[in-house]
């Protein structure tokens, strides 16, 4: 009996040991991944902003800039591009629209971000598109990978088409939560016009006022590094319209500001990555040390017993350990009486 | 003999149950209805 219950807790102590590897290594890689049906939206603000006044072709201060990010999944696309490539993907299509503090349309940039649901790497495929134009994507955004490392990444600027390092620069503290901040520079650098503008405006306008946009940004994004989710993200934004071929015109400063996060979307952004923290850390680290753990106990505990089993005869345990003192009895340890093969314990008498 | 045996059905027990959990995987949901946002939200 004890032997049988011995080789149930061995089977038990295996069956948990082994979960613990498996869990981490095999089941963690297949199952985190980004739901392909995620609908997030995010607002950022730039407080005491510049823009461009489209009528007077002069700068102008205003109170507000609020850039409004919404991330949508769209799951038919998904599982169009996951027939042709095998891969298990997620397509965004994403809006960054700017608007002042009025509500009126400053910019609004749309883009189709196809990448891999597990590492968060660009999956290059038609249909992949920033503002109407074919981009071929290379490094991340919006998102790291889960479990990020302190290294610097590649990192997709979608005003270049370009991707560039955005730098790991050491590990913060944001809302009580651990992270790791990353800081991207990049230089004045020649951009298309947004086809969308305010009063009608459009890129052919631009061109033909014998202009053209340069772009120049500082970004600083303070990254929770067990789901790879910016929970504080910050930019320098500075945006010129270029007298072209006259470098001795002044430039119209189109757009100056320091973007940030709007607190309650901030607020909104780290219960959302708490609680998607807590699912990861549950295969990273819950449950494979809790398997491991009480894999090695019930194989102590499985050993013992079959350590007992050996020490100790068939039978019950008095009785054994009394066949063991040989001629002495039970009872005060005196001599039983002897038998026609010698001394007879008192077990052998009860028989 | 017999604890190679309880071995084997633990080991294959925890990959039978693995390989389940990770070929079901998590249903791919429907696209959201709601459309990309042109306004400002009041809250999240």
């Amino acid at each position: 009996m004890r032997r049988r219950a011995s080789l149930v807790l061995l089977a038990f102590a295996v069956f948990f040991a082994a979960l613990s590897p498996l869990i981490r290594w095999y089941a963690f890689p297949r199952l985190a991944k980004v739901p392909p049906s995620q609908y997030q939206t995010m607002v950022l603000e730039a407080k005491d902003a510049t823009l461009l006044d489209y009528t007077t072709l002069k700068p102008r201060k205003v109170p507000k800039v609020s850039i409004v990010q919404t991330l949508k999944g769209n799951v038919e696309e998904a599982k169009k591009v996951k027939e042709r490539t095998g891969r298990d993907v997620v397509v965004w299509d994403t809006l960054s629209h700017v608007a002042d503090a009025r509500g009126e349309l400053v910019s609004s940039i749309p883009e189709r971000y196809i990448f891999d649901a597990h590492s968060q790497e660009p999956v290059n495929v038609p249909g992949e598109h920033v503002d109407g134009d074919k981009v071929r994507r290379t490094g991340i955004e919006y998102k790291w990978p889960f479990l990020t490392e302190k290294r610097d990444y590649e990192y997709y600027d979608f005003q270049t088409r370009t991707s560039a390092p955005i730098h790991y620069k050491g590990t913060r503290t944001v809302k009580g939560l651990k992270t790791y901040y990353f800081e991207q520079t990049i230089p004045w650098t020649k951009v298309k016009v947004p086809k969308k503008l305010p009063l009608g405006v459009t890129p052919r306008t631009v061109e033909q006022f014998g202009l053209e946009r340069w772009y120049s940004t500082k970004r600083m994004f303070w990254v929770e590094p067990t789901t790879g989710a910016p929970v504080d993200g910050q930019e320098l934004h500075k945006e010129q319209m270029r007298w072209r071929d006259k470098p001795e015109k002044k430039p119209l400063t189109a757009f100056s500001g320091h973007v940030k996060m709007r607190p309650d979307f901030q607020d909104d952004a780290v219960d959302l990555v708490t609680s998607q923290r807590r699912l990861i850390l549950l295969f990273t680290s819950y449950l494979p040390w809790g398997s491991l753990g009480l894999g090695t106990l019930l194989l102590a505990l499985s050993l013992t017993l079959e350590w007992r089993s050996r020490v100790a005869p068939p039978g019950a345990r008095g009785p054994a350990l009394l066949r063991l003192r040989g001629p002495r009895s039970a009872a005060g340890d005196r001599p039983g009486p002897a038998g026609p093969d010698g001394p007879v314990s008192v077990t052998d008498r009860h028989r | 003999m017999r604890a190679l045996i309880a071995a084997a059905i633990g080991l294959a027990a925890a990959l039978a149950v693995v390989l389940t959990v990770t070929a079901i995987g998590a249903p791919p949901g429907e696209t959201s209805p709601k459309p990309l946002r042109t306004t400002v939200p009041e809250h999240p």
